[in-house]
Parts: C-alpha cells; structure tokens; sequence
C-alpha cells in the first residue's frame, strides 16, 4: 500500500514541478469550447437582434424564450448543435494526445531527472505515444459500447411493451441496478485503461496486444484499485463541494464562472496525477 | 349481505332536465370478456315533435374490425394492438330484445347508420323505429338485452390482464335537439359515428347501475355507491348516478383505496400498491383546483369524485375524463418536479365543469370542451405550482404549463390546419391537440389580457351558471361575452367581440407585432420661409432636443388592439394605443430625452402573440446578455468535454 500512496504523492510532484503542461491543458480546453460556441453566439446575436429579453434569458433559464428563439430563429440551432459535438469529438483526441504526453513526460523524467523541463518535451511525447493511446481509448470505447448493448438487451429481456407488465417497479429496480453496474464497469475501464496505457509507455512497443493482456490482468490487484479511488476521492469531495457553492453562488455570473474554471482546472489536475500516479505506480 | 359505503343518496332536487335516465344490471365475465346487461332507458321527448326514432351510440363497434370509421380515421398505433389478431381482443356491442312499453318488440326494426361518413362497415350508430312514437314532452321506458365483447386494450376502453375499464360502453341513446337549440333550424337527432377524437355530446339523467363481478374486484364507477351485495363468488356493486351525462366504471383485484373530502364531496384515489405515495401529490393537488373551481365558476355539486391512476398495463385509460369519475397516469419512479399527475388530475378535474356540467359538444365544437379545460388548466396549475416551474422543475430545467402548451402550439406544424371551429373528425392530417386544446387556450388567456382577469372570470361564471346542465353551442358563449363587454367595457368594445371571435375561431390566422426601429434625431432649427415671405432664414426658436420615432409593425394577420410603451434615457416611458389595424404605426415625439427602449404589449397580455422577442427593442446593444449566456453555454461545454476524456 505504501506503493500506492508513494505513487500518488508523485504524481503531485510531477504537477507541481510541470505547472505549464495544467496551464496548456487548460487553455485548449477553453479555446475549443470558445470555438464551439462561436456559432452559437452569432446565432444569439442574430436571434435577439437587440431585444431586452435577452438579459432575461441571460439571468435565468427561461422556456418561453428559448422556444420563441427555436420557433422563430430556429434554422440555427441544427448549426450551432452541430459544431459543439464537432468540438467533442476533437477534444477526446487532445484527451488522448495529453494522456500520451504526460506518461511520456514523467517516463522522461524519470530517466533524466537533471534535464530542464522544456514545454515542447509534452508535445513531443504525447506525439510519440498517441496513436497508441487513442487505440486503448477505442478498445475501451467499443467495450462500453457492447457493455452498453448487452445491458440493454437485459433492460428490455421481457420486451417493451408496457402492457405486457405488471408494474414498472421492476423496470425502475433494472434500469439502477444497470446504473450501478456501469459506474462499476467504468471504474475497472478506467484503471484497465491507465495502466495499459503505463505498459505501452514503459515498454515502448509497438504492438500494445501484450500491454492490454497485462493491464487486464492488474486491474483487479487490490493496489491498483486503491490507488484509483485515493485519486478519485479528492475529485468526488470537490465535485460535491462545487455543485452545492453553484446552487448557492449562480449570482453574480462572473463569481459562478470564476469557480466553474476553478473546478475545470481541479478535474484537469486529476487528470494528470492520475496519469502520471498510474506510471509510478505500473513502472 | 349488503353492506353500504356509501352514504344512500337523498333524494335532491334535480340539477338537469334529467332525459336520459338509465337502469343497467351488468353482468361482467372476466373470463371470456364480455359483458352482459339489461337496460331500462327512460326517456323523455324535449321537445314539441312527435318522436318516432331513437338513435343509439354503440360505441364498442368501432373495435369490432379494422374497417370501422374509428380505425379508419385513427389507424390505431400498432404497439396498442400489436396482438389483437392472436388474443381476438376485437369488441362488439350487440342489442337484442328491445321493447318498447307497451311490450311491442322493435328487434326487427334495428338499423345501423351512417350519418358522418356513409361508411357502410361502420356500426357505432344504430337506429331503432319506434311502433308507438314518443310524444311531446312525455316520457316513455323502453328495455333491451345487449352483450358486449370487451375489447383489449383500445383507446381509453377495453381490459388488458386483470384490469377492466368501462368507458363509451354501453348502448347510449342520442340527443334529441328541438329547433332553435344550439344550430338546429328543425327538430333533430344529434348521434355521430364514434370518432377517433371527441366523444361527448349526451342528455343528462340518472344513473342507476349494479355490476356483478367476481368478490375479489373492487369498483370505481361514476355515481355513488350505494351498496355492495355478496351472492356466492360474486358481488354486486350498486352505483347511483344522478344529473350526469355518462357513466364510466372500472375494476380490478389490485386497487387500494385513499380517501379524502372537499367540502360535501368525498374524493377517492384507487391506484396499485405500488403508487401510493402518490397520493400525496393527487389529494392537495385536487383540493386545491377544487376550490379554485368553486371560487371561480360555482360548486362541484356531486357527493363523489373519483381519481384512477391505472397501473402500466392500464396506461390505455389514463388521462381522461368521465362524470365524478377521472383517470390520470403516472409512473411509481416519477420525481417531484416532474408535475404530470397532477396536470393529469387538474385537467381531467376541470372536465367535470366543461363538458360535464356545461354539455357542449365535444365533436362539433371540440374547443368549448377540451380549449377552456385548457386555459383553466394553466391558470389553476400556475396559481398552484409557479408560472414557470408547473409542468417541469427538474436538474434546473423550468417550465410553466401555459408556457408549455404555448410553445407546443407554436412548434407544432399543423397549427394552422383546420380553424378552431371544426369538428373533431374534419383534423384529417393533424392539428387536433395544437388547435382545440393549445389554440384556444392562447386566445382565452389573451382574451383575459384584452379584459382583464376580473371581467374575465364574471364573464365565465356567468357562462358556467347560465349553461350548467345545459348544452349550449359557440353561440351562447359569444353572446355571453358581448353582452358583458358592451356592458363593463363600452368605450373600448362598444360592437362587442364578434372581431375578435371571427379572427380566432374561424380562421387560421396568426398573431404577430413587433418593434421596427427606434431613432433619435437632433432636432433642428426651422428653415426656409417660415414666418413670412420677406426672409428667408432660421428661425430661432424654443425646441426640444430630439424628434424621436419608434415605428411598430404587424406582421401577422390577425389584428388585435395593442399597448405601446416608449422608455426614455432617464428611465422615464409613457404609454400609447394602437388599434392594430394598420400594417405599420409610428410614435413620434419632440423630447430632450433620447428613446432608449421601444415594447410593443409590455405587459404581455396578447399570449397569442408568436414571438415575443421581437416585442421589445432597446437601441443599448444586448451584446452583453448574448455574452452572458454563451459564457454558461461554454462552461458547460468545458466541464462536458473534460467529463468525456474523463471515460476513455
């Protein structure tokens, strides 16, 4: 166990020492979501032209608004959607390329810890490992994918006709004990993922086949669960912590934006110690 | 054994003219599905006219193939009928033995017809010839055997496991509508084809109805219960039913029974174990619309209300509304802030009102029914749960209900299909939900604008007090509001309302002004000759810093007077008319105050308005509100794209 905690409490180091790499991570994450919604914010513009009733929308969610908005200025909204899962799709490759880079990096550091850290070394790993990363994400992507079926083929095993049931309590009893199931599932990926993706760093193969079979076997090593939830722990305390000060703080908008990227910029530090944690751990 | 629940009705004085009064003894057979009942009708000529036919609805004929004028016009969704091939769960009703009182036997005289639509195949109206007719304004009993095929799970009727629910069931006589009531030049039978929309259109009268069923069902029906008879592995349930334009029952093993009072009217709940709980959402909920009612039309004046909140493989009856009976539909799982059980309830209870009380016509006139349960719908759900949390409050996601049906209106493509005055089955492709229901809500609630909302509820209890126990037409609705409008409001609607009925009931118009342009222009000296011929200069005078304009537009067609109101820099506004009529209207006035805002109805009273955005114009950029709301849209975006990377 102590293995673990010594893992965990180096992947802070690595933060704390490879400040620039958050701050980058940070910065594509708000550039590509203010790109995502330039559409969106033209489509406003042009919607509301210079009505008043804009700030109230502004102010809170408003239905009447926003279906006039639909109904009146509706060619639009397909547009604006659009480009924001365009943007999606994007990001979960910069995910990857980020995992990649900072695997390689701590990899890196390890080897030469007296080198100066250079920026460009975070996208040059990431560039090295990244293809392969992006493998195990869509290895782990088909696998939620016919979780996700199988799942469903169980939800709806007696049909779906609500006539033939008796009552939907048994339906709601399915539908939480697939939730759970999936978080569970999920949990197990996660680790499955971080690990393979260690190996792949580590051993620098080309074929990641003998990475995954390896990972598949440590993911239920007591170790490695333990050092997933310590990660996870901080993010569920914070993350509860965030949604109660959003319900309290929604006013002014600038202090409920400040603490939005406050809480963005925690869930990218989880990111990256559980990153670079899962290496110190695996090597 | 009998044993009574209910209190045995007194006799009371009659609400109705009581001209259809039923005597029923049913006999339910839970294993072949069928129903068998002798019928007293006694029924009474309203009329001056000798009456020589009877006309019947027998509703379950409209399930009793695929070539019914019901199925043609429905197309019943497969998933509704998906087996009714391999379970037979088609239906019939069939009348036997019919008699008059005088033992003359008129089998042989039954017909069916086909007043709507000539369709051969279609068997919901069936004609009986009278040997000793029926004269002015006597009364005459007539008894006849029928038995019925319950169907499986059909709209709002039919049985699917051990759940049974009775609604248009039994073989009901037609309305006899002497000349001069509602549009009838001559004396006339009023008895449609079962349609796929609309059902009601009856005479009021007494209900005196006993199910036998087997010992372990419980029953909700119409009426009160009178008293319970055990007879071996059966019982007989005996219901009263007095000024009621229908009967309605159900029964099931599974129901539990809630209880709570209003006033004199006990208010049962039967649900399924399972929902429960719902009953603290459907008793304040129902008490609450009760007395809104009571404050604001006139008193619920029946001893029983009943609320059915069917299990799931009952979904097929939920949602509708019967006399002292009504079905609502929720699921165990549904949160709080998901208000469909209690729209259900509210508006299936507001039926017992329009259309129960006051008889209109449901399939000619369909938005005297379902239009005003609409707009009292919102106004109670609102006053009851938040203009903007009454239909959903979930995750931050808010609507209102009349916010809600305005939006479905307006996003709805067959909006404009048919005009609010035609009859159920004239909604051939659509339209019929959006139009009688979410139409004439829109133009009601502007109509409560235009009157304000003390005018607007004298003028409706006077309509409900005038017509309770009645069945009026469109007529007596307008005639209603022109009277109390010449009266209350002469200056403003001296010829009445007939402009505004004849735009929003008769036409396919829409509704739409808005704010065109706002300018601020310096004010100059006068030049030029102006004072006299012999010079030509400025002239000096005392001016207002700016000539200021807002021009208003009307986009849509139909026209209504509106309320304009300009703001100044200071914060200062002053308010003007505009009757509407023109395409386009100015405001201008010599001001050292620039405009700053322009609104078009800034109270927002004309509901029916299509879009609202463009009623209000400030000449400030609103660059600043569209920042604001991209800003929670990029956040979200943000925390969205992490939360993915988070997962692979």
């Amino acid at each position: 166990m102590s293995k673990v905690i010594e893992s965990y409490k180096k992947g802070w180091q690595f933060l704390w020492n490879h400040k620039s790499v958050l701050c980058v991570i940070y910065i594509i994450n708000l550039l590509l979501a203010y790109l995502s919604v330039g559409p969106l914010k033209n489509y406003l513009e042009s919607a509301f032209g210079s009505s008043t009733l804009a700030k109230k929308l502004a102010d809170k969610f408003d239905y009447t608004i926003i279906m006039d908005v639909i109904n009146n200025y509706g060619v639009g909204v397909g547009v604006s959607l659009s480009s924001l899962f365009t943007f999606i799709f994007i990001y979960v490759f910069w995910s990857s390329f980020t995992g990649a880079g900072v695997m390689g990096l701590v990899k890196k550091r390890k080897q030469n810890p007296d080198d100066n850290f250079k920026l460009v070394q975070f996208f040059i790993e990431g560039a090295i490992y990244f293809f392969r990363f992006l493998r195990v994400s869509i290895y782990l992507l088909f696998t939620y994918a016919v979780v996700l079926f199988l799942m469903f083929k169980f939800f709806s095993k007696d049909g779906l006709s609500v006539f033939e049931f008796e009552s939907e309590v048994f339906l709601i009893n399915r539908f939480w004990i697939l939730i759970i199931l999936f978080i569970i599932i999920a949990f197990f990926g996660s680790i499955f993922r971080d690990i393979a993706r260690s190996f792949i760093v580590i051993e620098d193969q080309p074929n990641i086949l003998k990475s995954n079979i390896k990972a598949l076997k440590s993911i239920v090593i007591v170790e490695s669960i333990a050092l997933s939830l310590i990660n996870l722990i901080p993010l569920v305390i914070i993350s509860a912590l965030y949604y109660l000060l959003r319900n309290v703080l929604n006013e002014p908008f600038i202090v409920a934006f400040i603490i939005s990227q406050i809480f963005l910029l925690f869930r990218i530090i989880y990111r990256i110690v559980r990153c670079a944690s899962f290496l110190e751990f695996t090597d | 054994m009998v044993f009574c629940l209910g209190t045995i009705q007194a006799q009371q004085p009659a609400l109705s003219n009581r001209v259809a009064n039923y005597n029923m003894d049913i006999n339910l057979d839970t294993e072949t599905k069928k129903l068998n009942c002798s019928t007293i009708l006694t029924w009474t000529n309203p009329s001056a006219d000798t009456i020589s036919e009877l006309y019947f609805h027998l509703y379950y004929n409209a399930f009793k193939n695929a070539n019914s004028t019901f199925f043609k016009e429905r197309g019943v969704p497969d998933w509704l009928t998906s087996d009714i091939d391999e379970t037979c769960g088609w239906a019939y009703s069939h009348v036997s033995n019919f008699k008059d009182d005088a033992e003359n036997d008129l089998s042989a005289s039954l017909e069916y017809v086909q007043p709507d639509d000539n369709n051969p195949d279609d068997q919901t109206v069936l004609k009986v010839t009278l040997a000793k007719p029926v004269m002015p304004y006597q009364t005459q009993k007539f008894t006849f055997d029928w038995e019925a095929k319950i169907p499986k799970t059909m709209p709002r009727t039919g049985y699917n496991k051990d759940f049974f629910f009775f609604a248009q069931w039994f073989p009901k006589v037609g309305v006899y509508e002497p000349a001069g009531m509602r549009f009838a030049e001559e004396g006339q039978w009023n008895c449609h084809q079962y349609h796929s929309s609309g059902e009601y259109y009856s005479d009021f009268g007494n209900y005196e109805v006993k199910m036998n069923v087997p010992s372990n069902f419980i029953v909700a029906s119409s009426g009160v219960n009178v008293g319970i008879e055990k007879k071996g592995e059966r019982k007989i349930w005996h219901f009263s039913g007095h000024d009621i334009i229908d009967f309605t029952w159900t029964c099931s093993p599974h129901y539990i029974i809630n209880e709570d009072n209003y006033k004199q009217t006990n208010i049962r709940l039967y649900t399924y174990s399972y929902k429960d709980h719902l009953k603290e959402r459907y008793f304040p909920t129902i008490k609450f619309c009760m007395q809104f009612l009571d404050e604001h039309l006139g008193t619920y004046p029946y001893k029983t209300l009943s609320i059915v909140d069917p299990p799931i493989h009952g979904m097929f009856t939920g949602g509708m509304e019967y006399p002292t009976i009504i079905t609502s539909l929720s699921f165990c799982f549904f949160p709080e802030g998901i208000k469909t059980p209690e729209t259900l309830v509210v508006h299936e209870f507001i039926h017992q009102y329009f259309m129960q009380m006051v008889a209109t016509h449901e399939v000619e006139e369909t938005w005297m029914d379902e239009g005003i349960t609409t707009y009292y719908e919102g106004r109670i759900l609102d006053a009851y749960m938040g203009e903007h949390t009454s239909t959903i409050d979930v995750l931050g996601f808010k609507c209102g209900n009349k916010e809600f049906n305005r939006a479905e209106y307006f996003s709805s493509d067959s909006r404009k299909l048919a005009p609010n005055s035609a009859k159920s089955w004239h909604y051939k492709h659509g339209g019929y939900g959006d139009i009688a229901y979410n139409k004439t809500a829109l133009w009601l609630q502007t109509l409560e604008g235009l009157l304000g909302v003390e005018l607007m509820d004298a003028l409706m209890k006077k309509y409900f007090q005038t017509w309770k126990f009645k069945h009026p037409s469109r007529n007596d609705f307008i005639a209603i509001f022109n009277e109390g409008v010449k009266e209350a409001l002469p200056e403003k609607y001296p010829n009445g309302l007939d402009w505004f009925f004849q735009q929003v009931l008769f036409g396919t118009n829409e509704c739409d002004y808005k704010v065109k342009s706002i300018t601020n222009t310096e004010s100059e000296a006068p030049r030029g000759f102006i004072n006299n011929l012999d010079d030509c200069s400025a002239v000096a005078a005392t001016l207002k810093k700016y000539n200021s304009q807002v021009i208003f537009q009307r986009d849509g067609e139909i026209t209504v007077p509106q309320n304009l109101q300009i703001i100044f820099e200071d914060g200062s506004s002053q308010f003007f008319s505009w009757d509407g009529q023109e395409r386009s209207f100015d405001v201008s006035v010599a001001t050292d105050l620039k405009i700053v805002e322009a609104r078009v109805d800034p109270e927002g009273i004309i509901m029916m308005d299509r879009n609202l955005i463009n009623n209000y114009m400030t000449v400030q950029p609103v660059s600043g509100s569209v920042r604001k709301i991209v800003g929670k849209v990029l956040t979200k975006m943000q925390h969205l794209m992490e939360s993915i990377s988070l997962l692979i």
